[in-house]
C-alpha cells in the first residue's frame, strides 16, 4: 500500500504541475509577451522545462503504481507470476484504465519534449486530468462513470490551477526572471501575479464546487470524523486545507497589492512556498484517504 | 471598496472536506458456510456475496485444512447472481475446522482480501446425511 501511496502522490504533483503549466503559459501569453516579448520567452522556456517534469512525474507515477498494483495481489513468500502479471495488466478493468493514463503520459512526455509551442499543454493537461480518475473511485460514482470521472477531472484541474498555477509563478515567474534588473523583474513579476489571483480563485471555486457534488453521492458518518483513523486523516486534509486557503487568502488580500519592489516580492515568494509546502502535504493526505475505506461502510 | 465575504466559501470548502474522500470500497457481505459456522452437512461449495461485483479473473479463494494445507478444489466461477461468486468442492470434506481465505478487487483496482474459518462436524446419527449446496 505504501507503494500506491507514493504513486498516488507523485501521479498528483504531476497532474497538478502540467495544468500549472497550462494555466501559466496563458498568463505569459497575454499578460507578458505583448509588452516584453524577450521575458516572455524566458518565462515559456521554464515552463516547458516544467511542464517535462510533471510529465516525468506522470510517466513515474504509473510505473510505480503498476508495481504497487501488482505487489498488492501478491502473497507473503509468494513470486509475482507472468499469469498474474498479464491477469492485471490485460485482463482487468484496472489495467485497461491504466493503459489509458500510460498512453496519455507517454504521449505528453514526447510532445513536451519535442513541441516548443506551449499551448499544446492546454488540452494534454486536460486528457491527463481526464484520464487520472480511471483507476479510482470515480468509476464507482454513484452517478455513473462518466460524471464519476468528470467530477475527480474537474476537481483536479481546479486544484491544478490553483496549486500548479502558483508553482509555475514562482518556478517561472520568479525564476525565469532572475538576471532581469530589479526595475524590469519586479514589476513583471506583480504583472504575472496579479494576473494569477483571479485565475487561482476561480480554481479554488472549482476544486470546491466538485468536491462538493463528488461527496454528494456518498455517505458519511459525522461522528467517525473523531473516532477513526480515516476520519482523523480526514480533519488533518481538512486543517492543511484551510492552512493552505488561508495562506493564499493572505498573500492575495496583504501582498499582492504591495507587489512591484523587490522586498514585496521576496515577501510573496516566502509566503507562497510555505502555500505550495502545505498543498504538498495536502495532496499526500489526500493520496492516503483514498486508499482507506470509508469508516460508515465497513 | 467593500471586501468580499468569503466566509460562505470556506463554509462550502469545510463542508466539502467533511464530505469529501469518503470511498465505497468493495467488502464482503455473505458467504456460505458464514463466519464461524458448525455444518452438520457436507457444503458442495464455498459462496461469497460482494457489495460490489468482482473482477472475475482476479477473485481468488483457497479453502485451508485446520494445518493450513490446502484443500482439493475446483475453479472459481461467476453465479447468476453477478455480485456473488462460487468454489466448488470436488470432494467431501471431512469433519474439521477450515479456513476460507479469499481475495478480490474492485472496479477500480483496490484489492480485499480475508479469511474466515468454520467446522464441520460429523451429523447426529439419527439425521439423514445430505449435502448442502449453499444456504441462502
Amino acid at each position: 500500500m505504501e507503494l500506491l501511496l507514493v504513486a498516488r502522490w507523485i501521479g498528483y504533483l504531476g497532474v497538478m504541475g502540467l495544468v500549472g503549466a497550462a494555466t501559466f503559459q496563458a498568463i505569459v501569453r497575454t499578460r507578458v509577451v505583448p509588452g516584453h516579448p524577450g521575458a516572455g520567452s524566458q518565462l515559456l522556456g521554464r515552463v516547458r522545462a516544467a511542464a517535462f517534469l510533471a510529465a516525468f512525474f506522470m510517466v513515474l507515477s504509473l510505473v510505480l503504481k503498476l508495481l504497487g498494483q501488482l505487489q498488492s495481489f501478491v502473497e507473503p513468500g509468494e513470486a509475482m507470476t507472468r499469469e498474474l502479471f498479464d491477469l492485471v495488466l490485460f485482463e482487468s478493468g484496472w489495467g485497461h484504465s491504466w493503459q489509458v493514463q500510460a498512453a496519455v503520459a507517454a504521449i505528453t512526455l514526447l510532445l513536451v519534449l519535442l513541441v516548443r509551442t506551449t499551448w499544446l499543454l492546454v488540452p494534454l493537461a486536460l486528457s491527463a486530468a481526464a484520464a487520472g480518475p480511471l483507476t479510482g473511485h470515480a468509476v464507482e460514482n454513484p452517478w455513473g462513470l462518466p460524471i464519476g470521472v468528470s467530477l475527480h477531472a474537474l476537481h483536479q484541474i481546479g486544484g491544478g490551477v490553483w496549486i500548479g498555477t502558483l508553482f509555475l509563478v514562482l518556478a517561472a515567474g520568479y525564476g525565469g526572471s532572475r538576471g532581469m534588473p530589479d526595475a524590469e523583474r519586479h514589476p513583471l513579476i506583480a504583472t504575472v501575479v496579479n494576473a494569477y489571483s483571479p485565475v487561482a480563485l476561480a480554481g479554488v471555486g472549482t476544486a470546491v464546487l466538485a468536491g462538493l457534488l463528488m461527496s454528494l453521492g456518498y455517505v458519511a458518518s459525522i461522528s467517525a470524523l473523531w473516532t477513526t483513523p480515516y476520519g482523523r486523516t480526514l480533519l488533518l486534509k481538512t486543517a492543511l486545507l484551510t492552512a493552505t486557503a488561508g495562506i493564499g487568502a493572505y498573500n492575495w488580500r496583504r501582498v499582492r497589492p504591495r507587489l512591484g519592489s523587490a522586498d514585496s516580492s521576496a515577501r510573496l515568494y516566502r509566503s507562497a512556498t510555505l502555500e505550495l509546502i502545505i498543498g504538498a502535504v495536502l495532496l499526500a493526505a489526500t493520496s492516503l484517504l483514498v486508499a482507506m475505506p470509508a469508516p460508515g461502510l465497513e | 471598496m467593500r471586501k468580499p465575504n468569503l466566509r460562505p466559501v470556506l463554509a462550502v470548502a469545510a463542508l466539502v472536506l467533511l464530505t469529501s474522500g469518503f470511498v465505497l470500497h468493495l467488502r464482503l457481505v455473505k458467504s456460505f458456510p458464514r463466519d464461524g459456522e458448525v455444518l452438520t452437512g457436507i457444503p458442495r461449495e464455498i459462496r461469497l456475496w460482494f457489495s460490489q461485483k468482482p473482477e472475475m479473473g482476479l477473485t481468488a479463494i483457497k479453502l485451508l485444512r485446520g494445518d493450513s494445507s490446502a484443500v482439493e478444489q475446483g475453479k472459481v466461477t461467476r453465479t447468476e447472481d453477478s455480485l456473488s461468486v462460487k468454489l466448488p468442492l470436488p470432494y467431501a470434506l471431512v469433519p474439521g475446522g477450515y479456513i476460507v481465505s479469499w481475495r478480490t478487487v474492485s472496479k477500480d483496482g483496490h484489492v480485499v482480501r480475508g479469511s474466515y474459518p468454520f467446522n464441520v462436524v460429523p451429523a447426529p446419527p439419527e439425521q439423514k446425511q445430505t449435502g448442502h449446496r449453499f444456504a441462502d
